[in-house]
């Protein structure tokens, strides 16, 4: 699970992040909504120690990523909205080097059997990583994150630039993380895919968490409203 | 996660990493052509040496048959010039004694200036400017680009071929945006960035030592040259991890990979060409050597003066004895020697003082590059790789002396058997070069090691701690 307790990050004068608490469980998905700047992709670098807090703490599976490290990462993955791999190498290459570097090493057929359930083509997975698209490398990423056996995932914007189809197909991934147990951490712009996939939602206006629901309380066009209001005021 | 997990993993990079397959070949390329270009050097002056040493010998044996033959059947008329009993036809026709100074062991490894200064004299009783007359005298660091040999491409190439493969390592993450994957991944990435430069390190200098062992085995290197070419190899190696060392520094630190090449290439441009040439116009400008043309025109004169004097001396004689002139020709011949002897003494007496101050200043400028050689790495190799090869100034100085004193031995020799002249039997008794090497201590090796290394040791701490600040 994920918890963030009275986490808070200035920089300089400015507060990016108000003190922060908030409990994801294992199994859910929470989506964080708000604008550009809102302290939703800080709140994402700080789980995973990119930032030092100023205040509070951030926990992964209970340990405090200032004073564990590298010790949280090996519970958590992270999908960035780019999800950039080595282009020299191929899919099954990138996801045997980066579950490495996670400190899981598996055979072969074991890759790709994650890059399948990713939903990677099995004909891409010999392909330079050079020659993908956005929605195939976020499956890389998926897989990377299903190779680690992860508990926790981080998501920034994952469905940017994805079409529809793509966006559809990455949040059964995402369901079907969850359904592993995993806690599922999505910051994003996407009301609908935020309304369609989350456990709860959050909506966050100038680093501080303005309102917390869950998914199945409102609908597509609440939400929206509930959103442009917490905006607006 | 194991050491070895992590050069597994660097390994899969460096093997799809065509930039450094492509410089490693290329570098390897060049130091194969280095080692061919020393080698035929060597093999020109080797040469040389075997013609003047078989001259020598051949002129010599034929002084002695010639001798005998002349002592069985006395030819009428002889010309005493070309008669090897006569200590003047001796000198004359048959003495061809040659001073050489042989390449060392190593000497293909890096031919400094000894294409310029001359490895082989032939010493006679005349003055010692009549065949020092090739010695080019300017300062050492005249001429710092060289000829391309193994020092060359190690001196030049490497330092640009690590520029290539080690620029900017961790900004290429940032910049492939593949930095934050790694991040989010249980390593340490001061680590992991330093076992990616050790692995391109420990291949690309394990690469450049086995082509240089193997090239130098290949071309036919003598294995008494198998220490200093161990010796020099180290220096090599120690020199290029100074530059990995520094493009770790740099790139631990640089916002960019560009940048991180751009100061780079700057450290190369600085400590390869701007400082060496910069200690180059120190030494004119506060060691200059006299002029040359200056020293030329004072023999000259001198020259002239004693040549008129003796001029005088002789016509005064044939004056004063004019029975004797056309006359016997051992009559004046004899005044011709005395006469020659005291104009080259003369010679002597004037341009000892003049090549002192040249040497003197020559010894100044040598002490001032020893000195600060230390500002740069690229002066500590080129230094002591020269030492290595034997191709050094101090051994060719060491050298000339040798001939100088062999000049003077050769004077002694000559003066009163020319002015005896026959019943000349000495062939073999005329003086030969008396010249020991040197002892080499490795003390300056280390030294030189360790002025490369010790700099290395603090750009690699201080490259970590910038690595930990900014990660």
């Amino acid at each position: 699970m994920l918890t963030a307790q009275k986490l808070a990050k200035t920089y300089g004068a400015h507060t990016a992040l108000h003190p922060l608490d908030l409990t994801i469980a294992s199994g859910e998905i929470f989506a964080l909504l708000g604008p550009n700047g809102a302290g939703k992709t800080t709140t994402i670098n700080l789980f995973l120690g990119f930032v030092a807090p100023d205040s509070g703490r951030a926990l992964v599976n209970g340990l405090d990523v200032a004073t564990h490290p590298l010790e949280t990462k090996r519970h958590l993955a992270y999908i960035p909205e780019q999800v950039n791999l080595y282009g020299h190498f191929s899919g099954v290459e990138n996801l045997a080097y980066f579950s490495e570097l996670g400190g899981a090493r598996h055979p072969d057929a074991t890759l790709r059997a994650f890059l399948t359930e990713a939903g990677l083509q099995i004909a891409a997975h010999d392909q330079r990583v050079s020659g993908y698209s956005k929605g195939m490398r976020q499956k890389v990423g998926i897989a990377i994150a299903l190779a680690k056996d992860a508990k926790a995932l981080l998501l920034d914007e994952p469905t940017s630039g994805l079409d529809p189809s793509a966006s559809h197909e990455f949040s059964e991934l995402l369901r079907k993380f969850a359904a592993r147990g995993a806690a599922v951490l999505m910051a994003t712009h996407d009301l609908f895919r935020a309304k369609e996939v989350a456990t709860r939602v959050g909506i966050m206006r100038h680093g501080r968490l303005q309102h917390i629901l869950t998914a199945a309380e409102l609908s597509h066009t609440d939400l929206e409203k509930l959103y442009l209001e917490t905006m607006a005021a | 996660m194991p050491l070895s997990s992590f050069l597994r993993l660097e390994w899969r990079h460096v093997r799809r990493d065509h930039a450094f397959w492509l410089t490693l070949a290329l570098l390897a390329a060049a130091l194969v052509y280095g080692l061919a270009n020393g080698f035929a050097w060597v093999r020109f002056q080797t040469e040389a040496i075997a013609r003047a040493n078989t001259l020598s010998a051949q002129r010599l044996a034929a002084a002695h048959t010639d001798a005998a033959k002349f002592d069985a059947a006395p030819p009428a008329n002889l010309n005493p010039n070309l008669d090897p009993r006569d200590a003047r036809g001796f000198e004359f026709s048959y003495l061809r004694r040659f001073a050489v100074l042989p390449p060392a062991p190593a000497a293909a490894l890096a031919v400094g200036q000894s294409d310029l200064l001359p490895s082989i004299f032939r010493v006679t009783y005349r003055p010692r400017e009549s065949f020092l007359n090739s010695y080019e005298i300017e300062h050492p660091l005249r001429l710092l680009l060289g000829r391309f040999d193994a020092t060359f491409v190690a001196l030049y190439l490497l330092p640009l071929a690590v520029l290539v493969i080690a620029h900017g390592l961790l900004a290429r993450e940032r910049e492939g945006g593949t930095l934050d994957l790694l991040r989010a991944s249980p390593l340490s990435l001061p680590r992991w960035l330093a076992v990616r430069f050790a692995l391109r390190g420990g291949l690309f200098l394990g690469a450049f030592a086995l082509v240089a062992l193997g090239g130098w085995l290949a071309f036919g290197g003598a294995p008494a040259a198998l220490p200093p070419v161990a010796a020099w190899l180290a220096l090599a190696l120690a020199y290029g991890v100074f530059w990995f060392a520094l493009a770790w520094w740099l790139g631990a630190r640089a916002p960019a990979s560009s940048v991180s090449a751009l100061r780079l290439a700057g450290a190369w441009l600085a400590f390869v060409i701007v400082l060496p040439a910069a200690l180059n116009l120190t030494l004119k400008q506060f060691y200059p050597l006299p002029s040359r043309a200056a020293f030329q025109d004072e023999l000259r004169e001198g020259t002239d003066a004693a040549n008129q004097r003796g001029s005088q001396l002789l016509s005064k004689y044939l004056e004063d004895h004019p029975e004797l002139a056309p006359g016997p020709v051992v009559a004046n011949e004899n005044d011709f020697f005395r006469t020659r002897f005291a104009i080259n003494a003369e010679l002597e007496r004037l341009a000892a003082p003049l090549r002192e101050r040249f040497a003197a200043q020559l010894s100044r400028q040598q002490t001032v590059i020893e000195r600060l050689r230390w500002l740069s790495p690229a002066l500590v190799l080129h230094h002591e790789s020269l030492r290595l090869a034997g191709t050094d100034r101090a051994r060719h100085r060491d050298w000339l002396a040798a001939v100088g004193d062999l000049h003077m031995r050769t004077v002694d020799y000559f003066e009163p058997r020319l002015l005896r002249s026959a019943g000349f039997r000495d062939f073999d008794g005329v003086p030969a070069l008396a010249f020991t090497e040197p002892p080499r201590s490795s003390t300056a090796l280390f030294l030189a090691l360790a002025g490369l290394l010790l700099p290395a040791v603090l750009l690699t701490a201080l490259g970590l701690r910038a690595l930990r600040a900014s990660v």
